[in-house]
């Protein structure tokens, strides 16, 4: 078990901040991985994709959803937090040269962002996709670093205040170029863009799923399939042969 | 520094802390997370004679004052867990305790008769899961069906028989006594407690098994006076379990009666939750100046000769 004492909470928008912790050891993760975080005051800790870690500096992009992200956005600096990092499996890499193109639906961009960058690192050339429901939702500091680094962006929100105005699902296009694609948003929107995905070489998608342990023990967040996987341990990141016997897929 | 070391009918303990079957997996997903220096038995997951697929999702809702769950005993059955999992506790040095279920008796005898071998320490009879259909609940609250299937097990297996019961607060003197005499080598008290959350927006219940089982913080003085009233009826040793998040409340456990506690729910919360425990007697016993745990047992029901 790690530590993190909050060093500072960032607002970008009313429902969506950044918690940058300063850990008690020093760990690595890679892109993908996610942190089970305290929530003070209630029963469950809360998985988290790991969005930037450089020495013992880690900060989580979080929405609010509920209690639990709740009670941590209204933490002051000073207070720790139990966590349980790195967890889960990373995103591959990718098997075969040319573009790469990432989709992230909302927060999505939490565990995708790190990883578009690395990718660039490793020279491979990146398309963004990226929708969220409006401008505020997409802080400037993001777009700026992600363009700097030569990530070519497509932008949707609800409101049109950025990019188009509509859906991921409205600007991802008809023909997927790219030979590896990765996939991060909640459930719904995976559900409903799964499809456009089968022909797709490699395509990867991280799940979002209620976790209890977020280490395999408690069976609580599985993906329900001929052959039943937790999405903590044998995830979050699932190929797209994993998922087509996902019987969700079914379900409205 | 004063012993917490513990007794469970013929099996030794060095702490008295253990994890409540289903939050701890097969006792691996944990190594090199959290301590296991302090805990004084690992108890795995509810095996039964093939694998099980459980409850379909969502398995786990979260209250203020608990946690639901629906998991429905999913497991990898008797035969991977020997082969896959088992050489891993054998290394732990540790009392292995296996929980066994099953949809018949027939399924309980055939389960612990393949657990015959040495390096288990127990088997913890699950006799009260409110997630399945079949077994669980309907052995556990029945005194006849308990006795029944308690002393066929106790001519099937050497091994001591842990009585896992459901917290059934009206039944609670004739199940126990049901257990003693079939042949229970403990009784742990207690399993979840059925329950169920429905979404007022959707009209759907908010697990997929439906009801569920309640854990977490509400269900600690329900436990704790099962054990309390357990005590006063049974000789046997109780393991108390339901909603123990700290020192304070595994203290009240052993007053009340416990020889030994499991933690389960608390570890979602707070990982290091056995460590912490561990630390609170220890401290506990220094600043009261006792040299033995044991000597805490039961001391709720002594009151008149007892202060602290």
């Amino acid at each position: 078990m790690n530590e993190g004492e909050v060093i500072s909470i960032k607002r970008f928008s009313e429902d969506l901040f950044l918690l940058e912790l300063f850990l008690k050891e020093e760990v690595s993760f890679k892109p993908g991985q996610f942190a089970m975080v305290e929530t003070p005051g209630r029963p469950l800790m809360r998985p988290f994709s790991i969005f930037h870690l450089e020495g013992k500096t880690l900060c989580f992009f979080i929405r609010v959803k509920g209690p639990g992200t709740s009670s941590l956005l209204a933490l002051k600096p000073g207070k720790r937090l139990k966590l349980l990092l790195p967890l889960g499996k990373p995103y591959p890499e990718p098997e075969m040269g040319g573009e790469v193109w990432l989709f992230a639906g909302g927060i999505g961009i939490a565990s995708l962002f790190p990883w578009g960058l690395l990718l660039v690192k490793k020279g491979f050339k990146v398309k963004l996709f990226w929708g969220a429901k409006s401008a505020s939702h997409m802080p400037f500091p993001l777009l700026g670093k992600l363009q700097k680094h030569g990530v070519e962006l497509s932008l949707s929100t609800e409101d049109g205040s950025m990019g188009q105005k509509g859906l991921l699902e409205d600007i991802i296009p008809s023909t997927i170029r790219a030979k590896t694609a990765y996939i991060c948003g909640p459930l719904g929107m995976i559900k409903r863009i799964f499809f456009k995905f089968l022909n797709v070489p490699k395509a990867y998608f991280s799940l979002e799923e209620k976790m209890g342990c977020g280490v395999g023990a408690c069976r609580s967040c599985v993906l329900w399939a001929e052959e039943i996987k937790t999405v903590c341990k044998e995830g979050p990141i699932f190929e797209k042969e994993d998922l087509i016997k996902w019987q969700a897929l079914k379900q409205p | 520094m004063a012993s917490l070391e513990t007794t469970i009918g013929p099996l030794k303990l060095k702490t008295p802390l253990m994890p409540a079957s289903g939050t701890f997996g097969y006792g691996d997903e944990y190594y090199g997370i959290l301590s296991y220096e302090v805990l004084g038995a690992i108890v795995t997951k509810s095996l039964s004679l093939n694998p099980k697929r459980g409850n379909p999702p969502p398995r786990i809702h979260e209250l203020p004052y608990g946690i639901l769950n629906s998991i429905g005993l999913e497991n990898i059955g008797i035969e991977r867990f020997l082969r896959e999992k088992l050489p891993f506790l054998e290394k732990l040095n540790l009392p292995i305790v296996v929980s066994i279920f099953g949809e018949s008796e027939q399924e309980f005898l055939e389960v612990a008769k393949r657990l015959k071998t040495s390096s288990i320490s127990a088997l913890e009879v699950n006799l009260s899961c409110p997630n399945v259909k079949e077994g669980g609940m309907l052995f556990g609250s029945s005194p006849e069906r308990v006795h029944h299937i308690i002393s066929l097990l106790k001519d099937t297996t050497p091994l001591p028989l842990w009585v896992k019961l459901p917290p059934d607060p009206f039944h609670l003197r004739e199940i126990v006594e049901a257990a003693e005499k079939g042949g229970a080598d403990a009784v742990t008290l207690v399993n979840t407690l059925p329950a169920m959350i429905i979404d007022p927006h959707t009209g759907k219940p908010l697990l997929g098994g439906i009801t569920g089982g309640l854990s977490g913080k509400a269900l600690f003085p329900v436990a704790l006076r099962m054990v309390y009233e357990a005590y006063k009826c049974t000789h046997l040793p109780i393991i108390g379990a339901g909603g123990l998040y700290s020192g304070e409340e595994a203290i009240s456990f052993i007053m009340a009666g416990a020889s030994a506690l499991q933690i389960g729910s608390a570890i979602f919360s707070n990982p290091n939750i056995f460590s912490e425990v561990h630390d609170y007697l220890v401290d506990f016993l220094k600043e009261k100046n006792l040299p033995d745990i044991k000597m805490l047992k039961g001391k709720i029901h002594d009151m008149e000769n007892f202060a602290l």
